[in-house]
């Protein structure tokens, strides 16, 4: 993941502290892409992430006086984190992305999935995997999801999400057992929709009953 | 069924910990060695972990475009919106309470005045109680007048008895004289010159008052109150003869007669429209700003 240019976070962050908006912007330019990322993982949807991105930059500007010292990268991602949260729970009251509406995610949303491999068919597996994957992290509830994608996305510690998300390390650890499980769970249930080579099991060995013992490839 | 899930969910936790090595080293030997012995788990790890790892290397999704902000974007909003509304919605709950201590203030006044006009009576008599109170002989005199015609009674005798009588007996110049004084200079001036003595005895008004009448008295009305004043002694004469010597004043002297009454009278009434003036300019002007109070008050809750 980025961790930044080589950039002076420290005094970046004190000189906009005192107003400068030009010295938040480079943090901005440095930023934008983790908490971009991290917005569209957990929405889905690259118009709502971007939206969620900018107000994220524009409510951290504004608040910067509450950024007391530490990871400003981890207080910019716990401010877009929230961000998204509220905006799922304002969309609960919409219909969730029903696991019928898998692979009819419109693929120019995600023009980078085709980026950085080689074969063509390679790629277009690559791509329709991602697809899959992301429409079914959508169909997590907003608790769990939030917590998966901090933590395999953003590659978060227990500690750093139940501090980003201002739950006890207990109830991070259950509800990402509980995402992870039912993402599985969710592939499994689709293993067809699959490209072979990134199916969870074996077709051959569980076919008619459970999922039977790999023997780990 | 309910247990068997549970069951599973628990299970799910600590392969989901064991995933992210963060189980204790007790709890990480303990499903290390489940997992030599159970195939079923092992399988049920390996697809957790090839989940984790397909989340894991979902790849990173640049931004679109640049989220630099603009100076615009971060201007506090709040101020230069809401900087008028929030100055009328500070002023308005203040002009409504101005509005309310004024239109009570302008009510308690008027009840006020009401109460201070209408205790004598409705209308004309108004004047009555405030007169009886500045100058009581006033409604004596006016009694007197109709009721010297027709009969003497004993009040209005008390009442205009002593003025001639001090005017006669008492050289000393009473303060209370000193109207009637004034009258009679101005009603009978020629008799008074006739009377030359006079001025050059005293000079002053009492002085003169005294012995005039008494010169005067083969002339005309004031005749009767140069008889009442030797009069003072005898008791039951006076009365008679001053309410004869009313009659002549009604009859004969109007001037006298009219002397009396009038001028307290006219002060009367000028006194009393200048307090109705004073008492009610405040309660319209009070009702003025009621209703100014009233309009801005509403035109800055509309404001808000």
């Amino acid at each position: 993941m980025i961790t930044g240019r080589n950039l002076d976070e420290g005094r970046l962050v004190a000189a906009a502290q005192r107003g400068d908006l030009d010295a938040f912007n480079e943090l901005v330019l440095a930023y934008q892409d983790r908490v971009y990322n991290l917005a569209y993982r957990i929405l889905g949807d690259p118009a709502a992430a971007e939206d969620a991105t900018q107000e994220a930059f524009i409510a951290a500007y504004r608040h910067l006086s509450t950024f007391r010292g530490g990871s400003f990268l981890s207080w910019l991602m716990r401010t877009v984190a929230n961000r998204c949260y509220d905006e799922l729970r304002r969309q609960k009251r919409r219909p969730a992305v029903s696991w019928e509406s898998f692979g009819e995610m419109d693929e120019d949303a995600n023009p980078f999935l085709v980026n950085g491999h080689p074969t063509p068919e390679e790629a277009a597996q690559q791509a329709e995997l991602t697809r899959f994957l992301q429409s079914a992290i959508v169909t997590l509830p907003p608790d769990q999801r939030v917590v998966l994608v901090l933590s395999d996305v953003e590659g978060m510690n227990y500690q750093e999400i139940a501090d980003t998300v201002g739950i006890p390390v207990g109830t991070v650890k259950s509800r990402l057992a509980r995402a992870r499980a039912r993402l599985r769970d969710l592939l499994q249930a689709q293993r067809e929709l699959l490209p072979r080579a990134y199916r969870l099991e074996d077709e051959d060995r569980d076919a008619g009953k459970e999922p039977s013992p790999g023997t780990g490839r | 069924m309910l247990g068997k899930n549970r069951a599973r969910e628990r299970v799910d936790e600590w392969l989901s910990a064991y995933i992210d090595g963060a189980l204790s080293p007790r709890e990480r030997a303990r499903l290390e060695a489940r997992l030599a012995e159970d195939p079923d788990l092992r399988a049920r790890l390996e697809s957790l972990q090839r989940t984790v790892a397909l989340v894991r290397g979902l790849p990173a999704v640049p931004a679109p475009r640049n989220f630099l902000l603009t100076p615009a974007m971060v201007r506090p909003p709040a101020p230069t919106v809401r900087q008028p509304p929030s100055a009328a919605r500070r002023l308005a709950p203040a002009l409504t309470l101005a509005t309310a201590v004024s239109g009570l203030l302008c009510v308690v006044l008027l009840v006020g005045n009401l109460l201070t006009a209408g205790g004598g009576g409705p209308g004309a008599a108004a004047p009555v109680p405030m007169a009886a109170y500045e100058t009581g002989p006033s409604p004596q005199v006016q009694e007197t007048q109709e009721a010297l015609a027709k009969k003497a009674p004993s009040s209005p005798e008390a009442t205009v008895t002593p003025e001639p009588a001090r005017l006669d007996s008492a050289a000393t110049v009473s303060e209370t004289a000193v109207p009637e004084m004034e009258a009679w200079s101005e009603v009978a001036p020629s008799p008074l010159l006739e009377g030359g003595p006079i001025p050059p005895e005293m000079g002053g008004m009492g002085g003169g008052a005294g012995p005039g009448p008494s010169l005067r008295e083969p002339g005309e009305p004031e005749e009767p109150e140069a008889e009442a004043s030797p009069t003072p002694t005898p008791e039951p004469q006076p009365s008679e003869r001053v309410a004869a010597a009313g009659e002549e004043r009604v009859t004969a002297a109007p001037p006298t007669v009219e002397v009396t009454p009038t001028s307290p009278p006219v002060e009367m009434p000028g006194g009393e429209r200048a307090q109705r003036v004073t008492s009610w300019l405040p309660v319209g002007g009070l009702a003025l700003l009621t209703m100014t109070l009233a309009v801005l008050s509403i035109r800055a809750w509309r404001a808000r």
